[in-house]
């Protein structure tokens, strides 16, 4: 049979619709989607434990529940014929276990069984894929392209880390060395300040924080220090000037339990003042839509109402200084209607909202904008805080009060040497202040000090400067001037990648630590995160890490640090509590406790230690020095034509923004398709304002500021003030997080910072901008 | 198929959200996430591919500014009670509807993926998966013991933490009770929920605090219209966001996604 041209297709043709009949393609269709299936993972299966512990993800510093369950990942032995072996495995005493679940600790004081999306997303900060499993070198020049890094043993990298630090001290140049901390509560941050004053430099500087400025603020206004904190529980009538209560600010899920119990009470009011709608402007009773910036300005229009009508407390102005003059100064240039152009808040609305917090008692101010990273001036807080003093808040129940200390136990003296003393005597690379001198950290005075070459190493423990530092571009290029840099973290991120050594630090989950005292809670507490199981055993505590190199100086340096491992220097500390007989551990009394030990025992069963804050009226001088409450703008606040907007950051729950945490995988599902879509952020812009623009939702723009520009998309969103743009901070990461990197683009990089001339201190939450239609 | 109400059973398992209380901080959705073992994809910014069983609306009043207000409405499966449009339609008995506790189940083993009842659900709780679940090198770790992971091509959603029920009955069985006390089964989602707005319970113990909750003036359900008597109610005392509960989206101005 000879087959022709028509012939062939007639038989292609029939071949395809017969094969089509049969169900040989459905079927191969089928069998190749079951046989590219990969299948789901069988979690193994093994008996449950729980662990209570703490979190230090934020400051907020929550009690935890941890189930663990034996690993036996990878391993098929509790089937079959192997399951005889399992059981008889199980009996044995060390079984390595894996963690499964974080919930919160419902006998924690602090948090009572809640937890935030951060806090309940640990695990994967634990089992992350950018943890740092081993110490590592840096084998190329800093500065030619990316870091190849090499990993070295334990032994290696601390003899370079040691060797190094010698060399610079032997050259008598020990305040060359600056080292970087996210913050100094805990008794970790006070070891490795005592490392470095030891060592001869004083250069031991935090992050950024909003405490900072209170810190001058209370010293000068009350003559204390401490941290500050708000009795938002019994408090009747709270003033919020731009904390975000609700969205992170201090200890998030206390705070939240709070509002959770005011919404039953139903007899607490709520006052949001910022510009923008944020969440706790939506669930506050009401929201008070200020020009950004104008704080200060509202505080004082309400000021003069609260005293020109008498209002305010007289016992507590009895106890005050330099009320005669606020007054005079709230008459003359603060009155409501002067307040209102200011603000752009109704002259009768500042009325009738001054004169409701001034007779609902007790009633706070809450100094604050958005989670405590960004900071106002000086002059800012001053006028807010005042307002406590006018409701006879201060150190009162439902008012503010200063966080008592934890007892811990008196560090022994600091044994310096020649060498440390000459160190100390040299002034700090960040500076000591602007016109105060307070000592308190500027790290936004950083990256001149590197530029200038002051720095000959640099340590960075638990921070991520190179992203999170206002200006982070600028800080970036100068870390990498610093000839030795040595990063302490548990995961990869910006700064570590720009280190020559990288230590490999156990995360909160693997070691054990205390956490002190909630940020911005009354009462004084302590607890302990607790090393429930070891996912990277080459990781090491921060602590053990620097008695070791202590170990390693010798000398001064030594006998300054004569603990055999952190766990002896805490337990030696927690003796201090139980020589104070102060507070409660769980529902025991302290002062009921037999010996130490009996309370150490009691904190390694996750309990924690809580004392309720002692209150008495107290009062504050309100001409400090001869500065007073007053409105000064910042710079960016001044309308140009270049850039007729101002952009102005703000901060979502759900993206991790304090500490050296990023957000962690599960929370990139929380983050609204509003915020990030795809890989563009998307700042938010009044509708209107975009409408002049012609912008419409979801267009391309750039975002053009004196200091740089960014790449964004717009959303438009009818809560936002008009010509004002809103950022989110927390994005843009170029770590090597699959989750995070490249998502966004890092706000950061345009927030620089001005100084505050009283104080010195950063100042900064927004910069002028123009939006360009891309 | 959902009509087995007339089963004696002294169980039916409720949920009530306080949107007054609720601030939308997500803690729900990721305990949700951690305790139901759900695998993160690199691009859960593109919404259209990310599961979430508890999911967090956002609503606004839609005023302009400065009278502007957002809320948040958590969203788990509804578990209706009546007419369950899910269990209706599925071909092959792959979710069902318990009639001892109320609780519609998803057997994902029986599911064929057919997607029907991700159509049929009003409330979007269904999520089908379209990929492999992936863990990166190590994550597995955290997988809960209690759960199954969903392998690709069957369609998923929130089970009232139905293990947790489990284990619950477990433990009172083995201290000799055969009914469980307020708050001995708990959901993930309610248990982390820092405002305390999430309340999970028995709805037919009248001493339980879902069923007194539930009486409130403030209460209400997603699409009540639809008659499939959700077992999910939401509190309120604003009447903006009650209308956004029916559907007022299009029919009035006042309510609208954020």
């Amino acid at each position: 049979m000879k087959l022709d041209r028509r012939g062939f297709l007639k038989f292609a043709a029939g071949g395809v619709v017969g094969t089509l009949a049969t169900p040989i393609p459905w079927d191969l269709l089928d069998e190749s989607a079951k046989f590219t299936d990969l299948w789901a993972p069988e979690p193994a299966k093994g008996p449950s434990s729980f662990v209570h512990s703490t979190c230090r993800l934020c400051p907020g510093g929550c009690g935890i529940t941890l189930r663990l369950v034996e690993d036996k990942s990878g391993r098929d032995e509790w089937r079959g014929w192997h399951h005889k072996e399992f059981i008889q495995r199980r009996r044995l005493p060390a079984v390595p276990l894996r963690a499964v679940k974080i919930a919160g600790n419902p006998d924690h004081p602090v948090n009572r069984g809640g937890i935030c999306p951060l806090g309940a997303a640990g695990l994967q900060l634990l089992y992350g894929t950018n943890r740092v499993t081993a110490p590592l070198k840096r084998t190329n020049p800093k500065g030619e392209g990316e870091a190849v890094w090499e990993k070295i043993t334990w032994d290696e990298a601390l003899n370079i880390v040691t060797g190094k630090l010698r060399e610079i001290r032997e050259a008598g140049n020990p305040h060359t060395v600056a080292c970087i901390l996210d913050n100094k509560k805990g008794l970790t941050a006070e070891l490795i300040g005592r490392f470095f004053r030891a060592y001869g430099s004083s250069n031991v500087i935090t992050m950024p924080s909003q405490e900072d400025v209170e810190t001058v603020g209370l010293s000068l206004m009350q003559g204390t220090g401490g941290h500050l904190a708000y009795d938002l529980e019994n408090s009747k009538y709270v003033l919020s000037f731009g904390a975000a209560l609700l969205e992170g600010w201090g200890a998030p899920v206390h705070n939240m339990m709070v509002f959770g119990k005011w919404q039953e009470a139903n007899e607490h009011t709520l006052v949001q003042i910022e510009p923008n709608c944020s969440i706790t402007a939506s669930k506050a009773d009401k929201w008070l839509a200020v020009k950004p910036g104008a704080e200060a300005a509202l505080a004082l229009g309400m000021a003069n109402v609260i005293v020109t009508e008498g209002l305010y407390d007289r016992s507590c102005i009895a106890r005050c200084q330099g009320f005669e003059g606020f007054k005079a100064l709230l008459e003359s240039e603060y009155t409501p209607h002067k307040v209102s152009e200011i603000t752009g808040i109704p002259a009768n609305v500042i009325a009738t909202t001054a004169r409701a917090f001034a007779v609902t008692r007790p009633a706070v101010a809450v100094y604050g904008r958005g989670q405590g990273v960004m900071s106002g001036n000086l002059a800012e807080f001053m006028s807010i805080y005042s307002l406590n003093a006018l409701v006879g808040s201060i150190g009162t129940k439902g008012g503010v009060v200063v966080q008592r200390e934890v007892p811990f136990k008196a560090w022994p003296a600091l044994a310096t040497d020649a060498v440390a003393q000459q160190g100390l005597s040299q002034s700090r690379i960040d500076g000591e202040g602007g016109e105060i001198k307070h000592g308190v950290c500027m790290s936004h005075n950083l990256t001149a000090a590197l530029k200038s070459g002051a720095v000959n190493a640099l340590v960075v423990h638990e921070a991520n400067p190179c992203y999170a530092l206002p200006g982070a571009h600028k800080f970036e290029e100068a870390v990498a001037k610093v000839p030795f840099v040595l990063a302490l973290t548990s995961c990869m991120n910006e700064t570590a990648r720009a280190a020559d050594i990288i230590l490999p630090v156990a995360s909160y989950l693997e070691r054990l630590e205390d956490v002190t005292s909630a940020a911005r809670v009354p009462n004084a507490s302590m607890s302990l995160t607790r090393p429930a199981l070891a996912n990277v055993p080459e990781a090491r505590h921060p602590g053990d890490i620097f008695l070791t190199l202590a170990r390693a100086m010798g000398g001064s340096v030594n006998s300054s640090l004569p603990w055999d491992n952190f766990e002896a220097l805490l337990k030696e500390k927690v003796g201090g509590i139980f020589a104070s007989r102060r507070g409660r551990i769980g529902d025991q009394e302290v002062a009921m406790l037999g010996s130490s030990d009996e309370l150490w025992e009691g904190f390694n069963a996750g309990k924690c230690w809580y004392e309720e804050p002692v209150f008495g009226g107290g009062g504050l001088t309100f001409n400090p020095q001869g500065r007073t409450p007053h409105f000064e703008p910042v710079s960016w606040m001044k309308a140009s034509r270049e850039f007729p907007m101002l952009l102005v950051a703000y901060e979502n729950i759900n993206i991790a923004n304090r500490r050296a945490v990023d957000t962690l995988p599960y929370l990139t599902k929380n983050i609204d398709d509003t915020v990030l879509q795809k890989h563009d952020l998307l700042v938010r812009v009044n509708p209107e304002t975009a409408g002049r623009m012609r912008l419409v939702e979801g267009d391309a723009a750039t975002v053009q500021c004196p200091t740089g520009r960014l790449s964004v998309r717009v959303h438009m969103d009818v809560g936002m003030m008009p010509d004002v743009i809103g950022i989110p901070l927390g994005l843009g990461h170029s770590n090597d997080d699959p989750f995070l990197t490249g998502k966004g683009v890092n706000a950061y990089e345009v927030l620089e910072p001005v100084a505050d001339p009283v104080t010195g201190l950063a100042v900064w939450w927004g910069t002028r901008a123009k939006l360009i239609k891309a | 198929m959902s009509e087995h109400h007339e089963v004696a059973s002294k169980e039916k398992y409720g949920m009530v959200i306080d949107l007054d209380k609720c601030t939308g901080c997500g803690a729900c959705t990721v305990s949700c996430l951690s305790e139901n073992n759900h695998y993160v994809r690199e691009d859960e910014s593109d919404k259209l591919r990310s599961v979430a069983w508890m999911k967090v609306y956002k609503v606004t009043n839609g005023e302009p500014f400065p009278n502007t207000k957002v809320a948040f409405i958590p969203r788990p499966c509804m578990h209706c009670d009546h007419h369950t449009p899910c269990v209706s339609v599925c071909p092959v008995m792959a979710t069902d509807y318990n009639p001892l506790t109320g609780i519609v189940s998803q057997i994902y083993t029986r599911c064929i993926g057919c997607r029907y009842c991700v159509g049929a659900c009003p409330y979007h709780a269904r999520y089908f998966n379209w990929w492999d679940p992936v863990w990166p090198e190590g994550m597995h770790k955290l997988l809960n013991p209690d759960m199954s992971p969903r392998m690709r091509g069957v369609v998923e959603k929130c089970s009232f933490c139905n293990h947790r029920l489990q284990k619950a009955k477990d433990k009172a069985y083995v201290e000799g009770r055969r009914d469980l006390k307020d708050g001995e089964y708990v959901t993930a989602c309610a248990e982390a929920c820092p405002t305390r707005a999430i309340t999970f319970g028995n709805m037919k113990d009248p001493e339980s605090a879902v069923a007194k909750l539930i009486k409130s003036p403030g209460a209400f359900r997603l699409l009540e219209k639809l008659g499939t008597q959700p077992k999910v109610y939401y509190l309120s005392n604003e009447s903006w966001i009650r209308e956004s509960g029916d559907n007022a989206l299009g029919r009035k101005k006042t309510a609208r996604p954020a």
